[in-house]
């Protein structure tokens, strides 16, 4: 907007130049819009004349008029307004911004940009200054909340952690669900290449934090399948389009060069540090141990819980026990009990008191960011050119966590005399990610090596950071179980690490060529190539896990390419006086390539050398896979008098990894846009000045990922063969091969209204849409006994809705308030939606996640919302009721059955289906996010408060730090579960806290797992000051702001302990579809600091 | 509109020809580079397959029996918990998506020569043996529309006699590949010996025999397993990684974090002999400073030589028990009453909580409940030996250097040096003395996991045939198979004892001490005869039946391998006298029948119904009670 004031400021100026000399009256006064605010720029002319002003940065003018002349004030996004000179020698005008107008050109698919009136399907809109200058340097988490539709789920707040990304729901249940990025019109991996699976360890950062969105110009989510239809299959999820500065050049740069440089430091914490108690230590039973759970006596001596009165009578009458170094059975037979250690420690006691283990083991990370912007035109603006350059500087607040990105990119585009226009950037980034070991926990080490599981439950009589970790004769870990049964935290971040290394170039080239006033040609072509060298490793001489005691080095390289063609021609005509025509026809191919060559080393010889050729065993690592998607499209709009627009869409894309006869679909899409309040002037009122009501009908298609359609044997080598060692196997896969396998089908309707009520004080934008998915892909579990266990076919059936309502409010029209200079507008985003499984043929379908019960899953069962958490839970009785087992603790129980209409039934009804208890919805009830910006003078306030309501998830986090004591405070009360007896009798069977925490919270069903995961966050919180132009007229600089700025600085899941401080926004499992489950590894982080932009 | 007509041919010609030459618009890439196609398995690679699985679910299978018999420890408190729906989910996984279909690819290839006949018999007489192993299980299983999916995408179950049926069919299929077999040497069991494989089948057959019922059959089967070199087993290596070869017992107890796996308390107390004897026993022991070697502590008849073999004892005493201590002179003391004190003064909540806790008042009449003022053996071994009684379910205490580990039959790994009966005199106090004798378990140590997994061991065989005789009520036939299946047994367990290099031979059974326990438990099956099978007020054995002395010394014999352990329980009742659990029968519930439908299968599998108790019986159960359950 700015750069096209500045080609009309010329016309203008030229205008002002041939000022005629007749005028006797001088005009003078201010011009603001409906808020109050001054517009700078209003064109004022005489009307019958050349004759006119501007008005200045405080939106004052002055002319000289004939009286009984009439003035026109203009501005580009203004009605404009006519007054007549009267006897007064001033005229203030208010101008009100044209809705019409307002409705800019948008971006939509495949960089087709349309009026924003003629679209018949929601798109939003995130600017680029909403990008820069933030606490996140992964786009995705600075985009959240941004826009209604866009679920943003950071796995933890690790720097370089992964981000799920779904747009309106999860339509597919094994599919893929994550939106797709396209960038400067080429798509963009965003894949997350973990390391390790599900449970084991998922390390690995997702690719689009490959891009630095202090580079970024603007973001259009494209949500509906009508709005991405052109994008074909890898559409089906959502888009979200990226314009990199480098790729946004039009023909409107400015001549002169500007630099913009971007400095911010920002502090980076951990907040979701629980509230330890601190009156209890380590044991079980009130009793001392030095066990995991924090059940022991209290730090006081006498009492009840006192620890004089523990039974186990092993803390001395002064508060000390044996060092736990000194009473190690394990250091009592490492060397035969000949070690330095137990040599120190034996004898020497130890304070029974409260330690800040877990507090003072994370520490305060923090984030430095630069960024450069060089951007520039020729002369006449026919060649313009842009440079980026980025570096981000990531300290977590785990220590071992650290995230480093360098980004350059440059892009021209140059418009040729011979209607070719020549279009290309390039971006380079070099990203690296490191973290300590990092994998599920449940409440012990059971589920997989993992840092932040053995800290957050460590009892606070331990003090982690005052023991030595490393045992001085062979490096190993040391720690306080007598057994050294648990690995020391502090030995994981000192041996151990996961990193990925990335270097990748995106890139793409675009000529068009103008073949007349009508048509052009374009061609686009785009590589998106990275090499992403994963390294983990471990020395040896670590307890508990084979990794940890021989020692492991893996490294590999993930080549993924990605080339794209494009290709395609533009029309615009007009049929007749009242219709317009505009069309795109085109194809294009899409190769994608992925590679993984590398070694696997385990047998560490010499503690500390962390190379292949210290390692005894060596094994390829190795993983080849190619996938071509190509497609041909047409997209005709046609508009009728500028209210009632048309599009009509098809695509029909191919694939590579399916038979000739399944590997097609063609899908078309129709969107209507109407008008009435251009269609009929009658419409349009005070309090309604734009109306637009739209439709969309879309559709797409998913396909298989893999090879599914031709059976395999698997051969493995380094088999257990007992006495004669590594021996090499064949096997038939478990996998049935499926060579009917075809594409899933994808459609949606959607409806919408744009409007703007109210003086203009309220802008609407609401979306219904339904959508179904069918012919699901899905990975169906077999019977066993057919030989098979798993195959993929067609089957199910997907059917969601949703509401999407986005509102622009400028507060102070509506309060009202009228202060000078000050203004407030608040959007709002509203988002709900669900996705039923309307058929499938199997009981149930465990697609994420594990079927093992005590672990959980989330399936897909007819009639449920999709990906409901199932998983073992309280067993009732006949009458529904909870039953309590001999003990006095709840039963378990593994299944249930429900009739046709999913209401649970007794087992073994007629007609009924088995299935995994259902004990959560991991889907929120609504979404809601309040942006805020509040003006005055150069000052800005901005915040940003989210709501999620509802959503379950099944908090290992809170489970663990209950059912081990950590944050219980409350000791002296017995519990009696509310239930009854296997008898039927009511439970009065009474346990001890232990018993009722450990045994049934934590390790019981797991039902007493699952959290209400609402959660209201400030998310985020800024204040900017921008140097007045007055104070900057005398320094290099032509603009220049300070901010500060905070992220996720408070928070409350309200329907958790509070003294968990557990943050829902954690995806434990990593990027996927498994939803609501948090494992003890997503401690959240918080970040705040400052930020400079200077422009020169 | 002509001209437009022109460009978007000139689009999709330009397009065509621009796109054309990558490879980008290839279609059909069908191939999974990353596997093999299937005209490619190789015979012997799917042979290996098949071994590895088939040892897979024998352990799978061991799990359950020996748990089920008290040869192991059992974890849960609830049996219909604990024998839910993974309980042969392993044993099942590896016959029908396992071995079957990789016999079906085995079969393709075998051609008119029948080039693959060792193959397929060795294969066929492993798969029989699951199949059989899995009706005991769970009764009715899929067979007739089992790995059709095209015709039965969801198998229905066959009824279970016809599976045995159908299982003893391809026995005799295995027979008559084998006979004309060429041993290849991908052989993980026999070395390629196909006169073993055949035994192996024939005792196979003799097993079906004896479970449902034909024992005069069973008995008169020759050509059977009765011999040690043609025992069925599946040997070790020491290889600590890749692949690890070392036994999976010796692997979860020998490693720098201490040992994992709890033994069973019944086990180690049925083996360490009668307390009374212990104390009763004046010995000729040496004073102050002599050696504690093993001669001069094999002092009663009672106590079994192979339990320094099975269990590693890593601590000397179990608290709120203790072990006995030998004190200047004139017979062993029993360490804490001896010198005044009681449980109390040995108890450790710390590492074994229950010696804080009360006798369950369900075993107090029991020998398992309390005695002489310390702990009973429901929570602690007299000798030093530190397990679990059934159904304890307890979390994990710091005790990974003090419970029992594995010892080196059949695990490979350490051989029990400790003197049972210290010389207190040597050490001065009882912590000088455990400091002093107590040795770790630590990774690499003992055999160093060069053990055996025993599936059919010739003394499991003569037990089996000493069965056959109780129930045709041959006792002399009985009495004399017993013998040959303790000395079998004997002889295999006591091999193994070099295995560990830094086993003291002070302490290796001599053959008297085998001939004396030998004789003395047959005199016990002797004075056995027409014992009172009656049962006391609190429904425990009056006295031990033959059969229960018979079944006691199967169940000894058979640890390791305890697969048939659940089998003998549901056939005979016996051994009467196996420990209570922890938990009382109202709390644990009825001792399985059958257990639960893996939950796999179930829940892909409309066509099998989950059972919602573990009271169906299989087809031979005659439903024999075991007064302990």
């Amino acid at each position: 907007m700015k750069t096209k004031f500045s080609g009309i400021l010329t016309l203008i100026l030229a205008f002002v130049v041939q000022i005629t000399f007749a005028q006797d009256k001088a005009v003078s006064g201010t011009i603001s819009d409906d808020s109050g605010m001054p517009i700078a720029g209003v064109n004022i002319i005489v009307q019958g004349t050349s004759s006119g002003t501007q008005s200045d940065f405080d939106g004052n003018y002055s002319i000289m008029v004939d009286e009984g002349a009439s003035l026109t004030f203009s501005y580009v996004g203004y009605t404009s307004v006519s007054q007549t000179v009267g006897g007064s020698d001033t005229i203030n005008v208010t101008l009100s911004e044209d809705v019409a107008q307002l409705e800019a050109v948008v971006v939509t698919a495949q960089g087709i940009s349309r009026q924003k009136k003629a679209l018949g399907y929601a798109v939003s809109e995130v600017a680029g200054e909403e990008m820069e200058q933030r606490t996140e340097g992964d786009v995705a988490r600075v985009l959240s909340g941004k826009a209604s539709g866009v679920n943003i789920t950071s796995q933890s707040g690790t720097s370089g952690s992964a981000t799920n990304v779904v747009i309106r729901g999860y339509t597919s249940i094994n599919g893929n669900n994550q939106a797709l990025f396209v960038v400067d019109g080429v798509p963009f991996s965003t894949e997350t290449n973990a390391q390790g699976g599900y449970l084991g360890g998922n390390l690995g950062s997702s690719r689009f934090l490959d891009l630095d969105p202090n580079n970024i110009e603007s973001v259009n989510v494209l949500k509906g399948l009508a709005a991405a239809t052109l994008y074909g299959t890898a559409g089906k999820n959502g888009v979200i389009v990226i314009t990199t500065k480098s790729g946004s050049l039009q023909n409107k740069g400015p001549k002169k060069t500007e630099i913009t440089v971007n400095q911010s430091y920002f502090v980076n914490e951990m907040a979701s540090m629980p509230d330890y108690q601190n009156t209890y230590g380590g044991g079980f039973d009130q009793s001392f141990g030095w066990f995991f759970s924090n059940w022991g006596p209290a730090f006081a001596a006498n009492g009840v819980d006192g620890y004089l009165n523990d039974p186990a009578g092993i803390i001395d009458a002064e508060g000390t026990v044996e060092h736990p170094y000194g009473s190690s059975s394990f250091l009592n037979a490492f060397n035969g009990g000949n070690n330095v250690l137990n040599q120190q420690y034996t004898g020497v006691r130890y304070d029974w008191r409260p330690y800040e283990s877990v507090e003072n083991f994370f520490k305060s990370g923090s984030v430095s960011n630069t960024s450069i912007n060089i951007r520039g035109a020729s002369d006449d603006g026919t060649i313009s050119y842009n440079v980026n350059y980025g570096n981000l500087d990531e300290e977590g607040f785990t220590p071992g966590n650290g995230l480093k990105r360098n980004n350059l990119s440059i892009g021209g585009r140059a418009k040729l005399s011979n209607k070719f226009t020549v279009q290309g950037s390039m971006n380079y980034s070099n990203t690296q990610f490191v973290s300590p070991p990092v994998a599920a926990s449940r409440g012990n080490g059971t589920l997989g090596w993992s840092t932040f599981g053995n800290v957050f439950f460590t009892p606070r009589n331990v003090d982690l950071m005052g023991l030595e970790y490393t045992i001085p004769e062979n490096g190993g870990s040391i720690y306080y179980r007598n057994g050294n049964d648990i690995i020391n935290p502090r030995w994981s971040v000192a041996n151990s690490q996961g990193g990925q290394n990335v270097n990748r170039v995106n890139s793409t080239v675009s000529l068009s060529y103008e073949i007349n006033d009508n048509l052009s040609l374009t061609y686009r072509y785009g590589l998106d190539w990275y090499n992403e060298r994963n390294k983990d490793y471990s020395n040896k001489n670590g307890v508990n896990f084979n990794d940890a005691i021989f020692g492991y080095l893996r490294t590999w390289d993930n080549n993924v390419a990605i080339h794209n063609h494009f290709m395609s021609l533009n029309g615009s005509y007009d049929l007749t006086d009242d219709i317009g025509l505009t069309f795109n026809v085109g194809a294009t191919s899409n190769r994608r390539t992925y590679d993984r060559e590398g070694t696997s080393s385990t047998g560490q010889i010499v503690y500390g050398v962390i190379q292949h050729f210290n390692y005894e065993n060596q094994t390829p690592l190795s993983y080849h896979g190619a996938k071509n998607e190509l497609g041909v499209f047409g997209s005709a709009d046609l508009d009728y008098k500028d209210y009632l627009f048309v599009t009509l869409q098809a695509r029909n894309d191919w694939v590579s990894n399916l038979p000739t006869e399944n590997n097609s679909m063609l899908y078309p899409s129709a969107s209507v846009s109407f008008l009435p309040t251009s269609f009929d002037e009658n419409f349009k009122s005070e309090n309604l000045s734009y109306l637009k009501v739209r439709a969309s009908l879309g559709s797409s298609a998913g396909f298989p990922g893999g090879y599914p359609t031709v059976n395999s044997v698997g051969q493995s080598t380094n088999v257990n063969g007992g006495l004669n060692g590594g021996i090499i196997t064949n096997s038939v896969s478990n996998f049935q091969a499926n060579p009917d396998l075809k594409p899933e089908l994808l459609s949606e309707l959607e409806f919408g209204i744009d409007a703007r009520v109210w003086k203009n004080r309220i802008g609407i934008n609401a979306s219904y849409f339904e959508r179904t998915s069918k012919d699901l892909i899905v990975f169906k579990p077999l019977p066993t006994s057919t030989g098979f266990t798993s195959t993929q076919d067609n089957i199910g059936k997907i059917e969601g809705d949703g509401i999407e309502v986005d509102l622009d409010l400028e507060m102070f029209e509506i309060l009202p308030v009228n202060v000078d200079g000050l203004s407030w507008n608040a959007r709002v985003n509203f988002t709900k939606s669900k996705s039923i499984v309307a058929e499938q043929a199997d009981d149930q379908i465990v697609f994420a996640g594990n079927t093992a019960t005590w672990v959980g899953g989330n399936a897909a069962i007819q009639g449920e919302p999709l990906g409901v958490i199932v998983g073992s839970r309280i067993e009732r009785d006949d009458n529904g009721n909870f039953v309590v087992n001999a003990s006095g603790s709840y039963g378990t129980e593994t299944t249930m059955a429900i009739d046709a209409n999913g209401n649970e039934v007794p087992i073994g009804t007629e007609g009924s289906r088995q299935i995994t208890p259902i004990i959560g919805n991991p889907e929120p009830d609504y979404v809601m996010n309040f942006i805020n910006t509040l003006k005055y003078k150069n000052f800005t306030l901005g915040w940003q408060l989210s709501h999620t309501a509802g959503g379950d998830i099944v908090a290992k986090t809170v489970a663990t730090l209950l059912g081990r004591g950590g944050i219980v405070e409350d000791r002296k009360n017995t519990f009696v579960l509310p239930g009854v007896r296997q008898d039927g009798t009511p439970n009065t069977l009474q346990i001890n806290n232990s018993t009722y925490y450990f045994s049934n919270v934590l390790f019981g069903p797991l039902e007493l797992n699952v959290y209400d995961g609402s959660v209201v966050r400030l998310q985020e919180l800024s204040l900017s000051y921008a140097f007045p132009q007055k104070f900057l007229d005398k320094t290099p600089f032509g603009a220049l702001s300070l901010t500060a700025t905070g992220f996720n600085l408070w928070y409350d899941a309200y329907n958790t302990p509070d003294a968990a401080n557990f943050d829902p926004n954690v995806a434990g499992v990593g990027v996927g579809n498994a939803r609501g489950w948090d494992f003890l590894n997503g401690p959240s982080s918080k970040r705040y600091g400052i930020s400079i932009k200077a422009s020169f | 509109m002509k001209r437009i007509f022109k460009y978007l041919m000139m689009t999709v010609i330009a397009a065509g020809t621009m796109f054309y030459s990558c490879e980008t618009m290839e279609l059909e890439d069908l191939t999974d580079p990353n596997a093999l196609s299937p005209d490619l398995a190789d015979a012997d690679l799917l042979l290996n397959t098949i071994q590895v699985n088939y040892l897979g679910a024998m352990q799978d299978m061991q799990f359950n029996g020996a748990a089920l018999g008290r040869i192991s420890h059992m974890g849960g408190r609830v049996y219909y918990e604990n024998f839910g729906g993974g309980t042969v989910s392993g044993a099942w996984g590896a016959l029908y998506s396992g071995i079957l279909p990789d016999i079906d690819a085995i079969e393709l290839q075998n051609g008119e020569e029948n080039l693959l006949a060792f193959h397929l018999g060795i294969s066929k007489a492993m798969a029989a043996h699951i199949m059989m192993g899995l009706v005991d299980s769970v009764g009715d299983i899929p067979f007739e529309q089992a790995n059709n999916p095209s015709e039965y995408p969801n198998p229905a179950t066959s009824d279970d006699e016809a599976v045995y049926a159908g299982a003893l069919a391809m026995l005799d299929e295995a027979s008559s590949y084998l006979s004309v077999a060429v041993a290849v040497t991908d052989d993980l069991y026999y070395g390629g010996d196909t006169g073993n494989w055949i035994k192996f089948v024939n005792t196979l057959k003799m097993r079906a025999m004896l479970t449902t019922g034909d024992y005069a059959g069973a008995l008169a089967m020759t050509g059977v397993i009765d011999t040690a070199d043609a025992d069925m087993q599946f040997s070790y290596g020491t290889q600590e990684l890749q692949p690890d070869t070392r036994h999976p017992w010796y692997a979860s107890d020998y490693t720098t974090s201490g040992a994992n796996i709890y033994q069973s308390s019944w086990l180690m107390d049925i083996m360490t002999g009668d307390m009374d004897e212990w104390m009763g026993t004046a010995m000729a022991y040496p004073g102050a400073g002599m050696e504690e070697d093993g001669a001069a502590q094999r002092a009663i008849s009672s106590d079994d030589p192979r339990r320094r073999y099975y269990f590693y004892r890593q601590n000397m005493t179990t608290p709120g028990n203790s072990s006995m201590l030998f004190f200047n002179g004139d017979g062993p003391y029993n360490w804490p009453i001896s010198f005044g004190g009681d449980s109390t003064s040995t108890e450790n909540g710390e590492t074994l909580s229950c010696s804080l806790i009360a006798n369950p008042p369900h075993l107090d009449f029991t020998i398992d409940g309390d005695a002489n003022g310390l702990k009973g053996r429901w929570c602690a071994n007299f000798l030093g030996y530190w397990g679990r009684h059934h159904g304890n379910d307890e979390g994990t205490p710091p005790d990974n250097f003090t419970r029992t580990a594995v010892g080196v039959y059949p695990s490979g790994g350490s051989f029990d040096n400790m003197p049972d009966i210290v010389n207190y005199d040597n050490h001065g106090n009882l912590t000088a003395s455990n400091e002093a004798i107590r040795g770790g378990v630590w990774q690499g140590n003992g055999g160093g996991g060069a053990g055996i997994w025993p599936i059919y061991l010739s003394s499991y065989v003569h037990f089996m045939k000493a069965e056959a005789a109780m129930w045709l009520g041959d006792t002399g036939t009985a009495r004399a198979m017993m013998e040959i299946g303790m000395q079998h047994s004997f002889a295999k367990v006591l091999a193994m004892g070099s295995v560990d290099p830094e086993a003291d031979s002070n302490y290796f059974a001599t053959s008297t001490d085998v001939n004396d326990f030998i004789a003395m438990k047959l005199a016990e099956f002797d004075a056995a005869a027409g014992a009172d099978t009656s049962l006391d007020s609190f429904g425990w054995p009056v006295a031990k039946t033959q059969l229960d002395v018979l079944a006691e010394q199967y169940f000894v014999a058979m640890y390791g391998g305890g697969y048939d352990a659940w089998n003998f329980i549901r056939r005979t009742g016996a051994p009467r006298h196996l420990s209570r659990g922890l938990m009382d029968n109202a709390e644990s519930g009825p001792f399985p029948r059958t257990g639960l439908y893996p939950s796999g299968e179930i829940s892909a599998n409309p066509s099998i119904l989950q059972r919602q108790d573990n009271n169906t019986t299989v087809f031979w159960d005659q439903g024999a009670v075991n007064p302990a359950n």
